[in-house]
C-alpha cells in the first residue's frame, strides 16, 4: 500500500535563500475564489470613488498677456510649443513643460484673429483685424520670434481666421471670401466665395489635405476642394455656427460647434442629417477642438465652461470650470492628447488634463496595470446604477445648473408632446433620436 | 436583487403549501412507484454494501426496514418546487427522481464538468440565450465567467459586436486559466492499494503515520484536555492556527503544525462556539451569556451585548460578518469592521446546527425538527426551506463548491442535497453510528463522527459509493470535526481532548496566496488585511446566487413593446369562448346599449316639451 500526504516545507514554499524574491502560489480554482462578481463589483465601486476623489483637472494657468486669448495653435512637431494670440494683436510662444513664455512679440493692431504654424514648424503665420496676414520665422532651439518680418500680405479686407495645409507652402485665409495663399505669392491665388455672409472660420482636412471647410454668418458651413476653383457643398443649418473642426483620424467626419448651444458632428458625405448631436452646454459654443487620437471632442463657449464630448455619445464626460475663467473663445488639444488647452476672456490660458483624474509623471508597471484593471472593472459595471450616479455626477455652477435644469425641463416637455399626440393618433411612440432639426437645406 | 425578492417570495408563498405536502404523503400514485421501487433497490444494495465489509466494532445496526420507510417517506417530503397543485407536484416528483438514477450515477470526481447540463436543465430568471456554437474545451469549463450569450436578437450593430467581444474574451480567459493549469506544482495525496483485498478503511494512523515522510507524521497527536471537554474548534483560513475552545471555559490558540501556543486562558464559564475572525489575530467566542471577541493575546476586545445567549457563531470572511444564532430564537449579523449590528432576525424552533455555504454566504440553519432553513440578511425569513430528516439535525456541511448540502440527523443517515437549482436529495445512505458532527474537505471528503468512531467517505456525492474510506476511532466521543484546509488533515474534538488525524487526498495542494497563504509574512498579512477591508462586500448582496450582479437581464420591455401591450384587447385566459353565447351576449348588450339610450332622448324631448307645453 502506497500513502502519500500533502507535505510542505516553509523554504520551499516561500524562499531557500534570504536573497531569494519570495514565492507567490497561484492557483486560479474557482472554488479558491469565491464571491468574485462581488468582489469586482466592490473594487469598481471602490476605484469610481477613488476617481472622484482624485479628479483634480486643473494643471496650470498661463498668465502674461494684456488681453482676451482669442485663439491658439499648437506646433506641428514640438510636444510643448503652443501659440495664442490675443485682442490686442500680440502673439505669445508658450513652454508647456516649464509653463513659461518663449518669447513675444506685437503682430497686429487690433484682434489676432488666427494663428498657424507652418507644417515644417520653423515659421507662424497670423492674421489680424488690419488686413494683414504676417509671417514669423522662428528661431530654433528656442522657438524664439526673429524680430524681422519674414513676408506680410495685404488683404482689402479684414481676415477673421487663418488655416494652413499639410506639408505644401499653402494657407487659407478667411474674410469676405475663402483666400487660398502661397508662401512665395504676396496676393491670393484663388479666391472662393458662396453667398454673401462673412467667413468666420475656416479649416483645411488634415488628412484629404485640400478639403477646405468654412462657416459663415449667415449660418453655412460651406466645403470647398481647392483643386477646383468653386465650392462643393453648403450646409444651411437654423442657427450660426461659430467653430470647425477636422476629425484627424476620419477624412469625412467634421465637428461644428452652434450658437444654439449643442455640438453637432456631421458625416460629410451625408449633410442632411447630423450624425451625433452632443448637447449639453447651456450657452453657445465658441470653439471646438478633437483631440488627436479622433474619440473625443472638447468645447467651450460662452456658459464658461469646457465640456469633453466622446465622440459616440451625447453627453459630455466631463465638465471643467472655475470661478475665474470668463467666456472660453478657443479650445485646443495638446498632440499628445493629454491635456486641454483654454483661452479666455480673463486674459489666461489654463492647462486642464484630459482625464481628470489621471495621475501625472512616469508611472511604475504595476501602477500602470492596477490603472488598466481598474478602468475594466469600471467599464465592465459602469451602467450599474450606484456607480453610474457616482462617476457621471458633476458640481457645475449655479447658473450652469439652472440653465441646464431649464433646457431639461423643455426637452422633457417635447418628448411629452411628441409622446402624446402619438398615443393619441393610435401610433406606436417613436422617440426620434435628434430633436432640434438642425439641418435646413442642403446644397450642392 | 430582483431575483433574490422573487426567491423570498417563493418561499413565503412555500411555507403553508409544505404543510399540504405532508398531508399528501400517503397518496401516491401508481407509476412513481416503479421508480420508488428503484430507488429502493438502490438503497438495498447500499445497505448490503455497508453490511458486506467486516467491522470489529460492536455498534448496533438500525433496523433496515425502518431505513427503507424513512427514505420513501422523504423523497415525498423533498419537493421544493411546490408552485402548482398536486400535478405539477407529481411531476416535479419524477423529474427530481430521474435526476436521482441517471445523471448522479455517473458523475465520480468532476462535480464542475456536469455544469454545462445544469445550466440547460436551468429555466433561470435570467434565461439568456446561451451561446452553444462555440464551445470551450472541457475542463476550462469551470474557469468560465459567466455564460456566453449568443448575440442573436440584438438589433443595434454595436452591441452586437460587443457582446460577441466579450464572449470571445471569456471563452480565451477560461482557456489561459486552463493552461496556467499547468503551473500548480503540489499533487494530492492518496492511498494506492496494491489489490482489492486490502482495503482502505483497515489501516489505522498508526500505520499511516508509519508509511509518510516524518514531518507528515508529526500531524496525527492527541491533545489530553481532559476535565475541561467536550471541545469545539476551528482552523484558521489558511490552515496555521488552530482555535480549541473547551465547553467548560477553556480557550486556547496553536500554531499546531509548530507546536506553539499562542494564547491560554480559562473563562471559568462554558464556551458554546467559537470562530476565528478575518485571521488569526482576532477571534470570537460563544460564551455562556454573551458572544465576546478576543485578540490573539486573550486580551477581551468586545463584549457583544446584543448577542444575548449565543448557541453558535460564524464568520462570513468576505461581508465581515460575525453570524449568531441565539438559543432565544434570533440570528443577528454583527459587522465587525465597523463594529455594527447589521440584521437581526427571527427564527423559530429548536436550532440544532449552523452552517455557511461558502459560495454564497447564505446561513444554514437546522432543527430538531429536520428541517434546514437558509437565511440571508435582506431578508427577515428563510429564503429556503428543506424538510430533510424526520429526526433531529446534527450536523451540516455545505461543499467548497457550494453545490451539494450534507446534513446528517440523529436517525443515523447522512443525507446529500443539491444546492444548485432542484434543493432536493440526490442520495443518502445509512451510518453506524449517530453522527454528532460532519465535515467536508477542500476535495469533497466527507468525515461523520459519532460516539468514539470517525467515519471518512472519499465520495460522498457519487451515489454508488460502498465503504468508506477510513474510520478512525476515537479515544472518547467525538463533539467536533473539520478537516484542516490545504492539509490532509481531520481534526476532531472531542469528550477529552483534541485530536489530529491524517486523511490522504484531503486537502487542496495548491493554496492561493492571494487568498491564505499559510506561509505568509508579517508584511503579507497587513497587507491582504487591508485589501480585504476594501473588498468588503455590503451584506445586502448576499443572495442564493452570489453572481447576480452585472448580469444582461432579458425580457425587459421597451417602449414600443409596452405600448404595443397596453393597446391590445384584454382577454381573461380563464374564460371559455362560445361563439353562439358571445354572439348573444353581443346582441343583448346592443339592445341594452339603444334602449338606454333612446330613453334618455325620449325622456329628455318630453319633458323639456312638457315644459314649454306647460307655459305656454
Amino acid at each position: 500500500m502506497k500513502i502519500k500526504v500533502i507535505s510542505r516545507s516553509e523554504e520551499e514554499e516561500t524562499k531557500e535563500k534570504a536573497s531569494d524574491v519570495r514565492k507567490l502560489h497561484r492557483n486560479l480554482d474557482p472554488n479558491l475564489h469565491p464571491f468574485e462578481r462581488p468582489r469586482e463589483y466592490v473594487r469598481a465601486l471602490n476605484a469610481t470613488k477613488l476617481d472622484r476623489v482624485f479628479a483634480k483637472p486643473f494643471v496650470a494657468s498661463l498668465s502674461g498677456h494684456s488681453d482676451g486669448i482669442f485663439t491658439m495653435t499648437r506646433h506641428p512637431n514640438q510636444l510643448n510649443c503652443v501659440a495664442s494670440g490675443s485682442c490686442d494683436g500680440v502673439i505669445k510662444l508658450w513652454n508647456l513643460t516649464s509653463f513659461t513664455e518663449r518669447t513675444t512679440i506685437q503682430s497686429h493692431e487690433g484682434f489676432v484673429r488666427g494663428i498657424t504654424f507652418t507644417p515644417d514648424g520653423k515659421y507662424v503665420i497670423s492674421c489680424g483685424e488690419d488686413k494683414t496676414v504676417k509671417m514669423w520665422k522662428l528661431d530654433m532651439p528656442e522657438f524664439t520670434f526673429n524680430e524681422d518680418i519674414v513676408s506680410s500680405f495685404n488683404g482689402k479686407n479684414a481676415f477673421t481666421s487663418i488655416d494652413h495645409q499639410r506639408n505644401s507652402s499653402t494657407f487659407a485665409t478667411s474674410g469676405v471670401n475663402v483666400e487660398i495663399w502661397k508662401h512665395q505669392r504676396s496676393t491670393p491665388f484663388q479666391t472662393l466665395s458662396w453667398g454673401y455672409g462673412t467667413i468666420t472660420k475656416v479649416k483645411f482636412n488634415p488628412i484629404e489635405t485640400d478639403l477646405l471647410a468654412s462657416c459663415t454668418t449667415d449660418r453655412d458651413v460651406i466645403l470647398y476642394d481647392i483643386r477646383q476653383n468653386s465650392p462643393a457643398q453648403k450646409l444651411t443649418t437654423t442657427m450660426r455656427n461659430n467653430a470647425l473642426a477636422w476629425n484627424p483620424t476620419e477624412s469625412f467626419t467634421l465637428a461644428i460647434g452652434n450658437e444654439d448651444e449643442n455640438v453637432y458632428q456631421y458625416d460629410i458625405r451625408k449633410l442632411d442629417k447630423a450624425m451625433t448631436v452632443h448637447r449639453d452646454h447651456v450657452g453657445a459654443v465658441l470653439d471646438v477642438d478633437y483631440s488627436p487620437t479622433g474619440r473625443e471632442i472638447v468645447s467651450g463657449g460662452l456658459d464658461k465652461t469646457i465640456r469633453i464630448f466622446p465622440v459616440d455619445s451625447f453627453k459630455s464626460r466631463e465638465v471643467y470650470f472655475t470661478n475665474r475663467m470668463q467666456r472660453i473663445f478657443s479650445v485646443l488639444y495638446t498632440a499628445d492628447s493629454r491635456f486641454i488647452l483654454s483661452g479666455s476672456d480673463d486674459m489666461n490660458i489654463r492647462v486642464w488634463k484630459a482625464q481628470s483624474s489621471a495621475p501625472m509623471g512616469i508611472l511604475s508597471n504595476r501602477e500602470k496595470e492596477k490603472l488598466e484593471y481598474q478602468d475594466k472593472i469600471k467599464e465592465k459595471f459602469k451602467e450599474i446604477p450606484e456607480l453610474k450616479t457616482i462617476s457621471t455626477h458633476r458640481r457645475v455652477p449655479k447658473l450652469v445648473y439652472k440653465k441646464r435644469f431649464i433646457k431639461n425641463e423643455i426637452h422633457k416637455s417635447n418628448m411629452r408632446k411628441i409622446k402624446n399626440v402619438a398615443e393619441n393618433s393610435g401610433q406606436v411612440v417613436k422617440v426620434p433620436k435628434v430633436l432640434s432639426k438642425h439641418t435646413v437645406k442642403v446644397d450642392k | 436583487m430582483g431575483v433574490q425578492k422573487k426567491d423570498i417570495k417563493k418561499s413565503q408563498q412555500s411555507q403553508p403549501k409544505k404543510q399540504q405536502i405532508k398531508e399528501e404523503e400517503p397518496t401516491i400514485e401508481k407509476d412513481e412507484e416503479t421508480l420508488e421501487q428503484q430507488d429502493e433497490k438502490i438503497i438495498n444494495k447500499h445497505w448490503k454494501n455497508l453490511n458486506s465489509f467486516n467491522d470489529d466494532s460492536s455498534k448496533p445496526e438500525n433496523d433496515s426496514d425502518n431505513d427503507f420507510g424513512d427514505s420513501d417517506d422523504e423523497n415525498v417530503n423533498n419537493n421544493r418546487d411546490d408552485d402548482g397543485d398536486g400535478s405539477d407536484e407529481e411531476s416535479n416528483n419524477k423529474f427530481g427522481k430521474k435526476r436521482k438514477i441517471s445523471e448522479f450515477k455517473n458523475d465520480t470526481n468532476n462535480q464542475e464538468d456536469d455544469e454545462e447540463q445544469d445550466n440547460s436543465n436551468k429555466n433561470g430568471k435570467f434565461d439568456t440565450t446561451i451561446d452553444k456554437t462555440k464551445k470551450v474545451p472541457k475542463g476550462a469549463r469551470k474557469y468560465l465567467k459567466g455564460e456566453i450569450v449568443a448575440p442573436t436578437g440584438i438589433k443595434n450593430p454595436y452591441l452586437r459586436t460587443n457582446l460577441k467581444k466579450i464572449g470571445d474574451l471569456k471563452r480565451e480567459s477560461a482557456k489561459q486559466a486552463l493552461k496556467s493549469e499547468m503551473l500548480l506544482q503540489k499533487d494530492c495525496g492518496f492511498i494506492v492499494t496494491e489489490n482489492e483485498k486490502e482495503k482502505t478503511y483497515k489501516l489505522t494512523q498508526h500505520q499511516i503515520a508509519k508509511q509518510v515522510d516524518i514531518q507528515s507524521s508529526g500531524k496525527v497527536f492527541d491533545l489530553n484536555l481532559d476535565p475541561n471537554g467536550p471541545y469545539n474548534f476551528e482552523y484558521s483560513k489558511n490552515g496555521r492556527y488552530l482555535l480549541l475552545a473547551g465547553a467548560r471555559g477553556h480557550y486556547s490558540i496553536v500554531d499546531w503544525q509548530r507546536g506553539k501556543k499562542l494564547t491560554e486562558r480559562h473563562l471559568g464559564g462554558a464556551i458554546r462556539d467559537a470562530c476565528f475572525l478575518h485571521n488569526e489575530t482576532m477571534f470570537a467566542l460563544a460564551q455562556k451569556k454573551y458572544t465576546y471577541i478576543y485578540n490573539q493575546d486573550g486580551v477581551e476586545l468586545h463584549w457583544l451585548k446584543d448577542h444575548y445567549d449565543p448557541k453558535f457563531i460564524d464568520f462570513l470572511p468576505y461581508h465581515y460578518l460575525l453570524v449568531s444564532a441565539t438559543n432565544k430564537g434570533k440570528i443577528i449579523y454583527e459587522d465587525i469592521s465597523v463594529g455594527q449590528k447589521v440584521v437581526e432576525s427571527h427564527y423559530h424552533g429548536p436550532l440544532s446546527a449552523m452552517c455557511q455555504n461558502p459560495q454564497n454566504a447564505v446561513m444554514n440553519l437546522g432543527f430538531s425538527t429536520g428541517i434546514v432553513q437558509m437565511w440571508i440578511p435582506k431578508s427577515r425569513n428563510p429564503v429556503v426551506k428543506i424538510h430533510c430528516h424526520k429526526s433531529p439535525i446534527t450536523s451540516m456541511a455545505v461543499s467548497l463548491s457550494g453545490n451539494y448540502l450534507v446534513t446528517a440527523g440523529s436517525d443515523c443517515m447522512v443525507k446529500v442535497f443539491d444546492l444548485r437549482n432542484t434543493y432536493q436529495e440526490t442520495h443518502a445512505f445509512a451510518t453506524k453510528i449517530t453522527p454528532n458532527a460532519i465535515s467536508l474537505s477542500g476535495t469533497n471528503v466527507l468525515a461523520v463522527a459519532g460516539d468514539k468512531q470517525t467515519y471518512i467517505w472519499k465520495n460522498p456525492f457519487d451515489t454508488s459509493i460502498q465503504e468508506p474510506y477510513l474510520i478512525h476511532k476515537n479515544n472518547s466521543i467525538a463533539n467536533s470535526v473539520q478537516f484542516c484546509p490545504f492539509e490532509d488533515v481531520l481534526g476532531i474534538g472531542t469528550q477529552s481532548g483534541f485530536s489530529s488525524t491524517l486523511v490522504p487526498g484531503s486537502g487542496i495542494a495548491n493554496y492561493d496566496s492571494m487568498e491564505a497563504d499559510p506561509f505568509a509574512s508579517n508584511k503579507m498579512k497587513k497587507e491582504q488585511e487591508v485589501k480585504k477591508l476594501l473588498e468588503k462586500i455590503p451584506h445586502d448582496m448576499i443572495t442564493l446566487d452570489p453572481n447576480v450582479i452585472g448580469t444582461i437581464q432579458s425580457g425587459v420591455k421597451s417602449e414600443e413593446d409596452k405600448f404595443k401591450r397596453a393597446n391590445e384587447p384584454k382577454v381573461d385566459k380563464n374564460r371559455v369562448f362560445d361563439p353562439v353565447k358571445l354572439q348573444q351576449i353581443k346582441e343583448r348588450n346592443k339592445e341594452r346599449k339603444e334602449k338606454r339610450e333612446s330613453e334618455i332622448l325620449t325622456s329628455t324631448d318630453k319633458s323639456a316639451l312638457s315644459r314649454f307645453e306647460k307655459k305656454y
